[in-house]
């Protein structure tokens, strides 16, 4: 009988959520644009990250930590990486997907140079796994996918890590 | 040679540093947000801010806003309940009541029952709002919300409850008791002194709703 319909606009005390929204909300539009190249499909994408990381706001203890940074930069870039996938499907020329994604250098080599390589959805699955800690039952809710899903991203992550390696000349 | 966890995990900050390296500072990126993504993020936002409350009203809030739908329009401003609440509008339409704040935002505090029914024990709790649970009786929500300008706060629905005035500690307050079994009494009381709006509701007595709002003391001033 009795229902809040609005709760205040300006509580004292900024949630945790909203810090993130002000701190990194024109970083993970910058990191979507560079992405999709449009705005309004950037937004699309930045929103998505938005309602992902609400769903997962109990996993952070400090919003302004450089993990809590790269995990926001990695859902905003996953999430702009389905709507890519999304509008390559409808496509008249296929798009390369392989390059589609923030790319950096790791010129020392090894193992981190190798994952800094992999495909864009690759990359991000192991960084939110293996930086971020979460388990692939917290990703497959995280990212939208089936357990099964997760279990297959991690292979085929694992897979690609291997022949990047042995094109390096080192053995695994 | 395989890959193992423990080489993935000592290799992903070295590649969680380049990437963010690669990017400029947050502080240089313009969140150039259209008006309409920022419409879209209001609701997040004030769910973020208060997820305890959002919880335990989302099945109440389904059900007044079919009652809405249903209910009909806008009908009057009842400025006798308005002048009995200060500030309090206190809207009634053909079916709802709805108290709404129209002045300065007030000081804030935490404020705690002293005591609540036996049997409930308590749920969750936020900087607004503090959830009981029985097993006989299901939820029990306590909220304590600061007074704020164009803040519309509580509709109760006349169709299905029995309006009685009361007095908690001095304070005026107004006792809505359900006519229908599947819903919860509510009690709704106003401490001006502190600029704080507070409200019961739960499947109690009204012997037990008064008892508890009673027993409400402020714990903890913040200004």
């Amino acid at each position: 009988m009795l229902v809040y319909l609005q709760m205040i606009d300006s509580e004292p005390e900024r949630s945790k959520f909203e810090q993130i929204y002000q701190a990194y909300g024109g970083l993970m539009l910058y990191v979507a644009r560079r992405i999709l190249g449009s705005q309004q499909d950037a937004e699309d994408a930045v929103h998505q990250a938005f309602v992902s990381i609400a769903k997962n706001m109990d996993k952070i203890s400090d919003p302004m930590c450089t993990k809590t940074r790269s995990w926001v930069v990695t859902i905003a870039e996953h999430k702009a990486i389905d709507i890519y996938r999304a509008r390559q499907r409808r496509a008249a020329v296929p798009l390369d997907e392989e390059t589609v994604g923030l790319s950096f250098d790791i010129p020392a080599g090894g193992l981190a140079a190798a994952i800094s390589r992999l495909p864009a959805r690759y990359r991000t699955f192991i960084l939110l796994k293996y930086d971020n800690g979460y388990t692939n039952e917290e990703l497959a809710h995280m990212l939208g996918l089936s357990y099964e899903g997760v279990h297959s991203l991690d292979a085929r992550a694992k897979k690609q890590l291997k022949k990047l390696l042995k094109e390096e000349g080192i053995d695994v | 040679m395989t890959i193992t966890d423990e080489m993935l995990r000592q290799a992903a900050p070295l590649v969680r540093d380049a990437m963010l390296a690669s990017l400029p500072e947050p502080g240089d990126c313009e969140a150039a947000f259209s008006p309409a993504f920022r419409r879209r993020m209001r609701p997040l936002l004030r769910r973020a801010r208060h997820p305890v409350f959002y919880r335990a009203m989302r099945q109440a809030a389904a059900c007044f806003l079919a009652a809405l739908v249903l209910g009909g329009g806008w009908l009057a401003v009842d400025g006798k309940a308005q002048a009995s609440f200060l500030q309090w509008v206190r809207q009634v339409y053909e079916t709802q009541i709805v108290y709404r704040f129209a002045g300065e935002a007030a000081e804030n505090g935490v404020y705690r029952p002293g005591w609540v029914p036996e049997g409930y024990e308590e749920l969750d709790a936020s900087d607004s709002t503090v959830v009981y649970y029985s097993e006989m009786n299901g939820t029990l929500t306590f909220t304590f919300v600061p007074m704020q300008e164009g803040t519309s706060l509580y509709v109760i629905d006349t169709n299905k409850a029995v309006l009685k005035h009361v007095e908690i500690n001095g304070l005026p307050g107004e006792l809505y008791l359900s006519t229908d079994p599947a819903l919860r009494n509510a009690l709704v009381w106003l401490d001006e002194d502190n600029g704080m709006s507070l409200s019961i509701s739960g499947f109690l007595s009204e012997a037990d709703i008064l008892h508890m709002a009673k027993s409400v003391y402020l714990e903890e001033p913040t200004k």
